[in-house]
């Protein structure tokens, strides 16, 4: 039992995503196992495929790199998401409701274009600024090389930058001004109210956003596959696809996935307690209560220009120059770096006559489907996971708290590879959800849940259980006191993770490559198959699409999200 | 359309279905899959029922999307048909293998009703006995010239030979002129090339030039193991961009010409060049094949039918930059031709050539070991 008072209904929504999570587990450590065509006759049992990923010298190596990748990544990440999420929601900058508007729309640029225009501006050959400090300062050989792990790491840190933003933006809305109030009356200064007061009340938010970014780098596949791949620097994650995507005629070698994936549940694990150990000491942090909940903005003067300067600058680098090649490269006949002569040839004719719109209008039916369904579903089971594991007293809450993190320190290839088995082999005699919609939708709900538990509890932990104990006394349901207390309170997250998990479903590729099928095509998977086939122009002429199409919903989601802020202050 | 055209484009069908089952009525051979159509006519018969004709490759094969509805359009007015077409991009060629061989044996209908793939894919789709056997010689508008010592169907008719195109080194034609086009195999290793070349991760061409009948095992391990430090990455055989933007001057080797013929035939100023190697001009085949699991079954035979006829032949060159060498206008024909009249050793790649090479596989793996590790 989890408490006394908690719902059968919570308990049930938090029970269900945490049976699909043990039957892909479980799947995934049977086929760690085999050898030969998994789940059938021919597969053999063994333990060959520990010992093959130990022998590989590749390992080891994309081991170190992965490391040195993604602790780069998450540095720029939080060194760039961090400061921009205090100045909007701490501070009295002006025109700050444009920064969310920024920073989400950044997410449509799939990880791909991000890649590519750092190539086209740092790769040692192709690279502008190589070029010109080349031509410039006489230089003998490039002075930048983005193909290295720490390069890499940079790119992707500025693509998580806005994850690193929307994690600690919502914990910095919540905060009580009170304590830093009286740190001011008492003469602490600015710096040193930063320091000893604002630092380590939004430690635990912080350090979650740390966790979940670095388990992010670490699997992340789109600018080490790009960047990387091509220039045999190798990652973890290329690592499977290597292992899934072998030479000619070869089979896929899933068993030795699998058996990554189990090492990978052990590192989970390790996470998950470090984690809890956080969590634990949430409730010296419950400084929003229901009595005094008025949070006051910190006057920053002439600082807010400056702030400014440095958001339209990592917009620029971020999300202006991916942009401006997508579209530069939608209009051009052939791939070649911006010149006189490429803008001379640019025409309509890739977009007009080369795109097979059949497939893109098919593509964007299957995304908008998901967009609708995936965020809904995954804030359901979200917020009954969260609830239990923040208000329960049971050591089941452990459990849970396991389950959810789970799902983001496995990467989604492997998630994706179990789900395909579990669907071609398993269940294709009870559910047909081989080549389904319906299949990818239940894997995006599976892979959201981290994202979603993390900000629920977060939000969760700022909230005081004596307004919860409070209906309670009242005899109100705990269903109720969720929806009447708890879901007005939390209102601004659940947005915050609603959009998110919107975006992250549309523009989402490494599942639906891996359960694509003739029905359930996604817009993103159109994307990738044009890109790989090395028809560049294509992608970016759908990319266009893709990104225009999702600004009238990216803005209407910011107006309920602003609406919504309004409203629980 | 009148009905009078109609009437003509039906009548016209009729009359290549009675012509080409009188011309092979003395080729048809005992086999095949049980209760197959016996002939042409009955193939067309057995393929309008079916009424969809699903594909999956990798949109860099056969035009993609846009050319699968071509191809299909192409049948359906030939063949007096109305098959709708449904394409979705898939993996590369391998993968697809892998793909259809997993949804066999789960007993699901195979994504793609025809395949569409190398030699290499011919001789493990047959190993692993997921391929119909198919009597194709019944269903031919026409007789192949053929080439010396190359069967234009895959073991057991397992797949009909559709397409071929030359191994060799495709290079950026703004970057690499003049003498520093590649002319042997040895060129690729002047120093001014170092850590700007590329090769594919998956050997092509140096695992056919490897064989014994070519340059052997030993001598391309060890040719391997030096390029390896000489190659600044790794790419596909389609990513031209990467060869177009400057980011490699050149693709040792490439699995084929077509990219660049399909360049010039479409008027392209891509700055793509093409060099064919001294040792041995190789002639890398593409195979139609159907899945047993395949839904439409009579309808991909059809369409793979379909490629072999004059018709199929030239949209393939124009549209693919490819076509098959055993048929008389073809333009890869041609250039082998040329290259036999001035000696050079000429190898048809083909599964019955790859398996009487021996230990293909393994050496094929041997070198992908080689190129992915950086030196």
């Amino acid at each position: 039992m989890l408490r006394h008072n908690s719902s059968p209904i919570l308990i049930a929504l938090a029970a269900m995503p945490m049976l699909v999570i043990l039957v892909l587990v479980a799947i995934l450590i049977w086929l760690s196992f085999q050898t030969g065509i998994l789940g059938t006759s021919d597969a053999n049992y063994t333990l060959s495929n520990y010992k093959d990923v130990f022998k590989d010298p590749i390992f080891a190596q994309a081991v170190y790199n992965t490391f040195i990748f993604s602790v780069t990544a998450t540095f720029v990440a939080m060194a760039i998401g961090l400061p921009i999420a205090w100045v909007t929601e701490r501070t009295t900058m002006a025109c700050k409701s444009w920064v969310y508007v920024i920073m989400t729309l950044g997410l449509l640029i799939p990880g791909i274009y991000t890649a590519m225009g750092w190539t086209f501006l740092a790769h040692e050959r192709i690279g502008f600024i190589n070029r010109w400090a080349v031509q410039i300062f006489g230089f003998s050989e490039a002075p930048l090389n983005i193909a290295t792990p720490v390069g890499m790491g940079c790119v992707q840190g500025m693509s998580l930058a806005a994850l690193g933003f929307i994690l600690t933006a919502q914990m910095f809305r919540s905060m009580n001004p009170s304590l830093e109030e009286a740190a001011n009356i008492h003469g602490l200064g600015f710096w040193g109210t930063i320091r000893r007061i604002t630092l380590p009340l939004a430690m635990p938010a912080i350090l979650a956003a740390v966790i979940y970014i670095v388990v992010i780098a670490v699997a992340t596949f789109d600018v080490p596959a790009i960047i990387g791949l091509g220039s045999r620097i190798y990652m973890l994650s290329t690592y499977i696809y290597l292992k899934t995507n072998p030479g000619d005629e070869e089979m896929a070698q899933h068993g030795i996935t699998a058996a990554l994936g189990v090492m990978m549940i052990i590192v989970a694990l390790l996470l998950t307690l470090w984690y809890s150990r956080v969590l634990r000491k949430g409730d010296q942090y419950g400084v929003v209560t229901g009595k005094g909940y008025r949070p006051n903005l910190i006057d920053i003067g002439g600082w807010g220009k400056a702030a400014w300067g440095f958001i339209i600058l990592y917009m620029f680098a971020s999300k202006i120059l991916p942009l401006l090649l997508i579209g530069y490269t939608a209009f051009i006949p052939y791939l070649a770096p911006p010149s006189a002569k490429m803008f001379s040839l640019m025409t309509l004719e890739p977009l007009l006559e080369e795109i097979d719109w059949e497939l893109v209008l098919r593509g964007m039916g299957n995304t908008f489907l998901l967009v609708l369904t995936v965020p809904a579903a995954t804030l359901v089971v979200a917020f009954a996971i969260s609830w239990l594991i923040i208000r329960s007293k049971s050591k089941g809450r452990y459990v849970l708290e396991f389950g959810a993190f789970l799902p983001h320190a496995l990467p989604e290839i492997i998630l994706a590879i179990s789900a395909l088995l579990l669907a071609l082999f398993y269940l294709k005699d009870i559910v047909p959800l081989y080549g389904s919609v319906t299949l990818i939708a239940i894997v995006y709900v599976i892979t959201r849940i981290s994202f979603a538990t993390r900000a629920i509890n977060s939000a969760l932990l700022q909230i005081h259980k004596e307004l919860e104990e409070a209906a309670h006394t009242a005899g109100i349901s705990p269903v109720k006191t969720s929806w009447n207390i708890l879901v007005p309170l939390l209102r601004p997250t659940l947005m915050a993770v609603w959009i998110w998990s919107a975006i992250l479903v549309y523009r989402e590729l490494t599942v639906a490559v891996f359960l694509v099928g003739h029905d359930n095509i996604t817009l993103p998977a159109v994307i990738w198959s044009y890109w790989q086939s090395g028809a560049v122009n294509l992608a970016a002429g759908v990319t266009l699409v893709m990104t225009v199409l999702l600004i009238p919903l990216i803005l209407l989601f910011w107006w309920f999200g602003r609406k919504s802020v309004m409203q629980s202050s | 359309m009148t009905l009078t055209n109609k009437i003509t484009k039906r009548g016209t069908a009729l009359a290549i279905v009675a012509a080409s089952s009188l011309l092979f009525a003395g080729h048809v051979s005992a086999g095949g899959h049980s209760g197959a159509p016996k002939n042409l006519t009955e193939l067309i018969a057995a393929a309008k029922k079916e009424g969809q004709f699903k594909g999956m490759w990798s949109s860099s094969s056969l035009g993609g999307g846009k050319g699968f509805k071509q191809m299909v359009a192409a049948v359906n007015e030939k063949y007096g048909l109305s098959i709708k077409a449904k394409f979705t991009p898939g993996p590369s060629m391998t993968r697809m293998i892998a793909k259809t061989t997993r949804e066999f044996k789960a007993g699901q209908p195979a994504s793609t009703d025809m395949l569409w793939n190398n030699s290499g894919g011919a001789l493990k789709g047959g190993k692993v006995g997921i391929l119909r056997k198919i009597n194709w010689n019944a269903y031919l508008e026409r007789k192949p010239l053929g080439w010396e010592g190359f069967d234009h169907l895959a073991p057991g008719g397992t797949g009909l030979a559709s397409a071929g195109s030359l191994v060799g080194i495709m290079y950026n034609s703004d970057l690499v002129k003049g003498d520093d086009i590649p002319q042997s195999i040895e060129d690729v290793f002047k120093p001014k090339f170092k850590g700007k070349i590329a090769t594919t991760p998956y050997v092509a061409g140096m695992r056919e030039f490897g064989m014994p009948d070519v340059l052997g095992n030993e001598k391309m391990v060890e040719y391997t193991k030096r390029l390896s430090k000489q190659i600044g990455g790794l790419m596909r055989c389609g990513s031209t961009d990467r060869i177009t933007s400057g980011e490699f001057l050149m693709l040792v080797y490439s699995c084929g010409d077509q990219y660049v013929n399909r360049a010039k035939n479409s008027g392209s100023s891509e700055p793509l060049g093409y060099a064919i190697m001294n040792e041995a001009v190789i002639s890398h085949t593409r195979y139609a094949m159907v899945p047993k699991n395949s839904s439409a079954p009579n309808t991909a035979t059809l369409v793979a039918v379909w490629l072999g006829s004059k018709e199929g032949q030239a949209w393939m060159w124009k549209q693919n930059g490819l076509d098959m060498p055993i048929y008389a206008e073809s333009q890869v024909r041609k250039k082998l031709l040329a290259a036999k009249a001035k000696g050079a050793k000429i190898v048809m790649n083909s599964p019955q050539w790859l398996g009487s090479q021996g230990g293909y596989i393994k050496f094929r793996k041997k070198l992908e070991k080689i190129v992915k590790a950086k030196k």
